[in-house]
């Protein structure tokens, strides 16, 4: 199978202390990868090393097979930050320009936006549900509609993989079912490999096709054959108190 | 009363002001949005200390001034990057230093003070040809530059960290913008002068952000703001023989606390409209 992402014996610390110690790990298209831990595992942190945002103290990222540190074709890749809803909200930017912003790279430098690429942004806007809000300040909406908006911005590109840090944080529990099915169709009917960071552990076991745990450093890949095994690995790294919630889903 | 039209000078401070009205807020705006604001008050500081050194040298002090400047606006890049996490700290640093270095050349050219009060708090009839020349030039320089760069630029301040992974090149803009925001206080202080330029950098941007509907419509207002400000203030400068720099900053305060005062309004009569109907 096409590796989109290959990591070898990577080391990060952000001081002495390293947070992720000799971590391997290889990312297929059409992946859905789920990647869980408890807090302060450095899940965030393994997606920042692996966008190149942070920069390891030992170990290779390939990306397209080619290495992080030259990569360039930045609009096969996507990412949702954790912290994608915390910018600054009283930023004076509609959802239409705000979507628009990730096709400035292929409009080029010193041109101007057409009305082709806002029909772009319309369609895109469809596929996430928003289009009737293009017109809307992005800091008036709310958390889980500007999550999409994020989504649809990230969408724009076409990018072929997603990397998504817990996108899902304050936002309904029926959006929520929404945007996991959008977040299925784009893996099975457009072959996008997803990755994406979450403590919600009914949908990780449910959606996910591998899933990674992190924990004390270290990461455990499983393939997902059936749900029990699953949840063995996921008891394994937060304990008891998980298995209880992972029983009632 | 438009006699005073034929004045010279008069053409020259308000053709000058018709340009740095448009500099200043297209510049602030992303000053303002990247909460930078610190940045234009050190530039120009180290502007201020370029004037003294020009009339010390007997140099054109603009040039000296755009020098001086440019420079500073360098090293505040540089030591930004060695500081990525106190970005203001690098702003602070050059912030001390511009007026170290500006004090201690004002005390050596003591003799000519009164000249340095005029770049300090703008003077419209002062504006010489040679001035109008280069704010003209420049002006246009920069008002292009920032028309062609204002898509990166507005996806830089909404988000740096995705602008990059979107594949913006970040660190050339950021560099030609602090450029920017250099030279186009140098050109503005000859009419607000030089306390008073990051003041029409911000004012006309937080008023316009009162009533933005979105980013364009933000940069619009916020230049028709400046606009009103400095044309007004030119004129109200010039009858009643005041500080054109002052002037403008304060004309720009009230138009602020008019709009903010309207929108407090508007949200009053709407309560009353709701308690009244229900
Ligand atoms: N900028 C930073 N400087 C120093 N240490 C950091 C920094 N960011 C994170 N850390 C530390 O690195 C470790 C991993 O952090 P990270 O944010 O990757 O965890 P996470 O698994 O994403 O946690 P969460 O589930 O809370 O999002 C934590 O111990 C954290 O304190
Ligand atoms: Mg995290």
């Amino acid at each position: 199978m096409d590796k989109i992402v290959k990591i070898r014996n990577l080391f990060f610390g952000y001081d002495e202390k390293m947070v992720l110690e000799d971590i391997n790990l290889d990312i297929h298209r059409g992946d859905y990868l789920g990647i869980v831990g408890p807090n302060g595992s450095a899940k965030s942190t393994l997606l920042k090393s692996i966008l190149g945002l942070l920069k390891p103290q030992r170990g290779s990222i390939e990306i397209f097979g080619r290495s992080i540190k030259d990569f360039k074709e930045w609009g096969r890749i996507g990412y949702v930050s954790q912290k994608a809803t915390s910018f600054n909200s009283s930023f004076p930017a509609t959802v239409e320009e705000v979507v628009s912003a990730n096709l400035f790279p292929k409009i080029g430098l010193f041109k101007s936006i057409k009305k082709e690429h806002k029909e772009r942004v319309f369609e895109t806007l469809k596929v996430v549900g928003m289009e009737n809000y293009r017109r809307r300040l992005i800091g008036n909406l709310s958390g889980g509609q500007q999550q999409k908006v994020f989504i649809a911005k990230t969408l724009i590109s076409e990018p072929e993989i997603i990397f998504l840090d817990e996108p899902t944080v304050g936002i309904d529990v029926e959006s929520q079912g929404e945007f996991y099915d959008l977040l299925e169709r784009f893996n099975k009917d457009m072959n996008i490999t997803i990755v994406m960071v979450s403590h919600d552990i009914g949908v990780i076991t449910e959606k996910v096709s591998r899933i990674a745990c992190m924990g004390d450093k270290k990461l455990l890949v499983h393939n997902k054959c059936c749900r029990v095994p699953f949840s063995e690995a996921l008891t394994r790294f937060y304990g008891d108190r998980m298995n209880m919630l992972v029983h009632r889903h | 009363m438009l006699e005073i039209l034929q004045y010279g000078f008069m053409q020259r401070a308000l053709l000058a002001g018709i340009i740095i009205g448009i500099l200043c807020p297209s510049i602030g705006i992303f000053i303002v949005l990247r909460r930078m604001s610190l940045i234009g008050d050190s530039l120009s500081h180290v502007a201020l200390a370029g004037v003294a050194a020009g009339i010390l040298a007997g140099v054109y002090p603009i040039s000296m001034s755009l020098i001086f400047s440019v420079v500073a606006a360098l090293a505040i890049e540089k030591l930004r990057k060695s500081y990525e996490e106190y970005a203001e700290l690098s702003i602070a640093i050059i912030l001390s230093a511009g007026i170290g270095l500006a004090v201690v050349l004002i005390s050596l050219a003591k003799s000519f003070n009164i000249d340095l009060l005029g770049y300090l708090f703008g003077s419209i009839t002062t504006v010489l040809p040679r001035d109008l020349w280069i704010i003209t030039i420049l002006g246009i320089l920069i008002i292009i530059t920032i028309k062609f760069l204002y898509k990166e630029l507005f996806y830089i301040a909404f988000d740096e960290v995705s602008a990059k992974l979107a594949g913006i090149p970040v660190s050339y803009i950021n560099l030609l913008f602090i450029i920017l925001i250099a030279s186009t206080i140098t050109l503005s202080m000859r009419i607000v002068g030089i306390l008073l330029v990051s003041s029409l950098m911000i004012l006309p941007v937080a008023t316009s952000l009162q009533l933005a509907k979105s980013f364009k419509h933000a940069t619009i207002l916020s230049i028709v703001f400046a606009q009103v400000a400095i044309i007004s203030g030119i004129f109200i400068a010039y009858y009643l023989e005041l500080a054109s720099g002052g002037t403008i900053v304060l004309i720009s305060v009230m138009i602020l606390l008019i709009v903010l005062g309207i929108k407090r309004l508007n949200r009053y009569l709407l309560r009353r409209k709701v308690l009244g109907t229900s």
